[in-house]
């Protein structure tokens, strides 16, 4: 069994600022159509933490923000897509939490690889 | 001639289709002819009427160099206004007390000036008029003598608060008909103007230009990159600049350059010193001819150098209130350690102390409302220059140093500072230095402030004492603790605030305000990364040292695009990456941007020709057979403004052959077209060569490095081709229009040219979308809707918008 897991913690207020002060770059290179469809920063920071789990978990490196798209079933659970990333098919199980407190989002990754 | 006015009017007259100013501030270039300078200068004063100005009424003019600049300037005077000019960095509080001592009624100001002292004055941002060159403007001519005041120069005091310098018509015009014969220029010339038009050298080159019928070039900005890019795009042929430009300038030619080179080609005529210099005279446009130097003292080595070049180096010396020029160097130029002759219809006279004085025509009124200090100024109807200087038996002038920082030493000699500065200055560690008579236990001692980094000072000192005459021996020695020391516009030291910091220990104004300047890339990091910049250096490691998490390397990447307009992927920042490696990533960029540019071939009158006959045998035919066109709106293109920029919505691959086919013949010859980097330059490429060949296309990148398009734009718009532009970026994939980009938004209001909509029906059915080949016949109608324009100061947001709405409605 291959576990990996990844974290994140990020301040609202920093993300509120970087993207007020560029959101285009944010729009076009950070996050996915469907994503921006709720446009609350709150909201956008959590997929932000979310992702940078994902990418702390798997390695993948900078920059690969929209290959990894997020979404919400009913419940408000967050699922994963992953777009286009060829190295890692062999997902076979993962779990994602977001979670929100007064300036902070965490956002919590655990991904199972198959051997 | 008796005015300046009197320029003005013989330049309409003689020159009016001809070039006269020229600025290219982003990506168009704005040129004025001299009969459209005319129109701007009378609009100015039909304005100066509307707000109820009267003859001899004060305007503040703070405005960096440009069209505008002269063409407010020229229109106070046929107002007989007078015009005060402000140095763009003069601070709020000193601007303050000008509008208060003058009694300014109105501010021309620059739209890019935004922080404003709270002056209490109306104010008309000068480059948003840029309407007034349409026609010629009437207003009520006031009879304007010689007499007449033009303007009031506030020049850089040494103590207390600046003196304001009245100029008259009589002054200016004396001045300029002396030079007349000196600086010759032809009506081919093109000239640069970089030094601040508020100070009266600048102008006084400017109208001798002017008078000519030459054609005036600005750079929109003042960094050595943009000016060497200015000079070499322009071919520029002449400018006026400072000594400190023409050092550091040489020292940048001599890196690359074996000091031999200069040693053999001063031995040589000049056509073979510029061969031998060719790769010089190429990167500033290959033109260069003349250089005028003032405003401070140019080193007699430098100089020298510069005419090895093959390169005209002309000196002249004068002061404000000399309107400015005394003395110049005649022709050939030779003689560079003297500020050269007394120009025709001016008197110089060397005082027994051996202080210059002259009188003349040129000599300036009064000091605004200074009857005191005006007094002072004189000796016997002489004015007092305060330099002190010498004659050589055939009349050439010699400056020895300014009166009042003469250093009367304790056995009575007299020792110049700047004397012992030029030996100092020779020492290589010695970036600049500055000598002055201190006062210390009774006595003046000779004391010299050194900057620069310098291992040891002592040794540098010992060298230069032996150099050194007795008398002027150097007896004491400082580091100056500031990154520069306290400068005039002309980059002279004002010695008079060392020696108050040297004294006292108060910190130059100057040094105070000016914040310590890094690198652009450097404030980014900071910016970014709340880092202290001066503890950032190329080998710092910018995830590890500057704690560059996630969030702040997105806003890296984006500030570096918005600022330096170089596109960074974030992966190429990894965990070793150091600012050294950042950096070059961002030089190299451009060429990684630049892949694709506009072929040479693409706009060759030949290719035009062929590419004429081909659309005629070729695809107008074949185009007749699939899809007879219906054209609408072919009204709105009557009379149309060249060049404009047609914005059609985007259906089908059928869209571009349609409105081609639709367009007036004037107007298809000389269309370029906008195609997306990826697509045509990239994933085509192979049928890209045809594509240009038939529709002159250019690439247009979709995303990151959109600024090249509108570069590329730009171009094209300046050589009077229209552009075609799709405004959705791609063809939509379905019925419902896509929304416009915000490019095109920008690209109406950066490129100020007329948009045209254009709507198209009808190619959708004949090739759909994702084919490349017809399925049908059909018709197909093409729309053209009225013109829109938009202003500089309109938000591209909403010409993207109004844009939007036009082509829906149509």
């Amino acid at each position: 069994m291959d576990i990996k897991i990844g974290s994140d913690i990020l301040q609202l207020k920093k993300f509120r600022t970087a993207f007020k002060k560029h959101p285009q770059k944010f729009e076009r290179d950070v996050f996915c159509k469907l994503e921006l469809e709720n446009p609350e920063i709150t909201h956008l920071a959590g997929l932000f933490a979310a992702k940078e789990a994902v990418i702390k978990a798997l390695d993948l490196g900078a920059g690969k923000w929209k290959f990894i798209e997020i979404q919400n079933i009913k419940s408000g659970k967050p699922i994963l897509k992953f777009n286009g990333i060829p190295q890692i098919e062999n997902i076979k199980s993962y779990d994602l939490s977001i979670s929100h407190h007064g300036d902070y989002v965490i956002a919590v990754v655990a991904i199972l690889l198959e051997e | 001639m008796k005015t300046l006015i009197d320029i003005l009017e013989k330049c309409k007259r003689q020159f009016s289709r001809a070039p006269a100013l020229k600025i290219k501030p982003r990506y168009r270039s704005i040129v004025w002819t001299y009969s459209q300078f005319y129109n701007f200068a009378t609009g100015i004063a039909k304005l100066l009427e509307e707000k109820k100005l009267k003859k001899g009424d004060r305007v503040l003019l703070w405005a960096p160099n440009s069209p505008y600049w002269l063409g407010a300037f020229f229109g106070c005077l046929l107002k007989g206004v007078i015009t005060v000019p402000l140095y763009l960095q003069n601070r709020p509080q000193f601007v303050l007390e000008i509008a208060r001592r003058t009694q300014a009624k109105l501010l021309f100001k620059s739209a890019a000036l935004k922080k404003l002292p709270k002056l209490n004055l109306p104010f008309i941002n000068i480059d948003y008029l840029d309407e007034l060159i349409g026609k010629e403007h009437s207003f009520k001519k006031n009879p304007i003598e010689e007499k007449d005041i033009v303007q009031i120069l506030y020049t850089s005091g040494t103590t207390g608060f600046p003196k304001g310098v009245v100029l008259t018509h009589e002054n200016i015009v004396s001045d300029l008909k002396a030079i007349f014969n000196i600086i010759k220029v032809e009506k081919s010339d093109r000239f640069l103007s970089i030094l601040p038009l508020s100070h009266v050298f600048e102008q006084i080159v400017d109208f001798r230009a002017l008078a000519a019928g030459a054609e005036i070039v600005f750079a929109p900005a003042l960094g050595s990159s943009i000016i060497t890019k200015t000079l070499f795009e322009n071919k520029i042929t002449k400018m006026a600049t400072v000594p400190e430009f023409l050092k550091l300038v040489m020292q940048k030619i001599e890196k690359k350059a074996p000091s031999s080179l200069f040693k053999i080609a001063s031995f040589l005529p000049k056509s073979l010193q510029k061969l031998l210099f060719k790769k010089v005279h190429d990167r500033f446009g290959g033109k260069l001819n003349l250089i005028v130097s003032g405003g401070a003292a140019l080193d007699v080595e430098v100089g020298k150098k510069w005419q090895a070049l093959g390169i005209n180096i002309l000196q002249g010396y004068g002061l404000t209130e000399t309107s400015p020029v005394v003395t110049v160097t005649p022709p050939p130029f030779k003689k560079i350690a003297s500020v050269g002759k007394v120009v025709s219809g001016t008197k110089v006279k060397i005082a027994e102390d051996g202080e210059i004085l002259v009188k003349g025509l040129i000599v300036f009124k009064e000091y605004w409302r200074d009857l005191k200090k005006t007094k002072e100024a004189f000796e016997d109807s002489w004015l007092k220059t305060g330099d002190m200087g010498y004659f050589d038996k055939k009349g050439f002038l010699y400056i020895r140093g300014r009166k009042k920082f003469m250093i009367l030493t304790a056995a009575g000699q007299n020792v110049y500072p700047e004397d012992i500065e030029f030996e100092l200055n020779k020492e290589r560690e010695v970036e600049n230095s500055c000598a002055v008579g201190l006062p210390r236990g009774g006595k003046i001692e000779i004391h010299a402030v050194l900057l620069g980094k310098i291992k040891d000072p002592e040794k540098v000192i010992d060298r230069v004492n032996k150099r050194l005459a007795s008398f002027q021996q150097i007896q004491g020695w400082s580091i100056w603790p500031f990154d520069e020391f306290p400068l005039t516009v002309t980059k002279k030291i004002k010695r008079n605030e060392v020696l108050e910091y040297l004294t006292q220990g108060i910190v130059p104004e100057d040094i105070k305000a000016a914040k310590k300047e890094f690198p652009p890339l450097i404030e980014i990091l900071s910016t970014v990364t709340e880092v202290n910049p001066n503890l950032i250096s190329g080998e710092t490691k910018i995830v590890k040292d500057l704690g560059l998490d996630s969030l702040m390397r997105i806003e890296l990447v984006a500030q570096i695009e918005e600022e330096l307009g170089v596109e960074i992927d974030e992966a190429e920042i990894t965990y070793q990456t150091k600012v050294r490696d950042l950096e070059k990533l961002i030089k190299e960029a451009p060429r990684r941007m630049a892949k694709y540019r506009i072929s040479s071939w693409q706009l060759n009158p030949l290719t035009k020709v062929i590419r004429k006959v081909l659309r005629r045998i070729l695809i107008f035919p074949l185009l007749k057979i699939i899809s007879p066109i219906e054209i609408e709106g072919r009204e709105n293109l009557q009379d149309l403004p060249t060049p404009v920029i047609f914005m059609p919505e985007h259906t089908s691959h059928l869209d571009s052959f349609a409105v081609l086919r639709a367009l007036p013949s004037r107007s298809r010859d000389n269309l370029a077209m906008a195609t997306a980097t990826d697509v045509l330059y990239e994933q085509f490429k192979w049928i890209q060569p045809l594509a240009t060949l038939l529709f002159n296309t250019y690439p247009f990148p979709r995303r990151g490095q959109i600024k090249l398009g509108l570069v590329y734009t730009g171009e094209l718009l300046d050589k009077n081709y229209s552009i075609l532009f799709y405004p959705e970026g791609r063809i939509r994939p379905t019925e419902k229009m896509l929304p416009l980009k915000r490019g095109a938004g920008m690209m109406a209001v950066e490129m100020q040219a007329a948009v045209v909509p254009v709507k198209i029906q009808g190619t959708r059915e004949i090739i759909p979308y994702g084919s490349f080949f017809p399925r049908r016949r059909g018709r197909v109608s093409v729309k053209f809707g009225p013109l829109l324009y938009f202003k500089k100061w309109d938000s591209p947001d909403k010409a993207t918008k109004a844009i939007e709405k036009a082509i829906k409605v149509l």
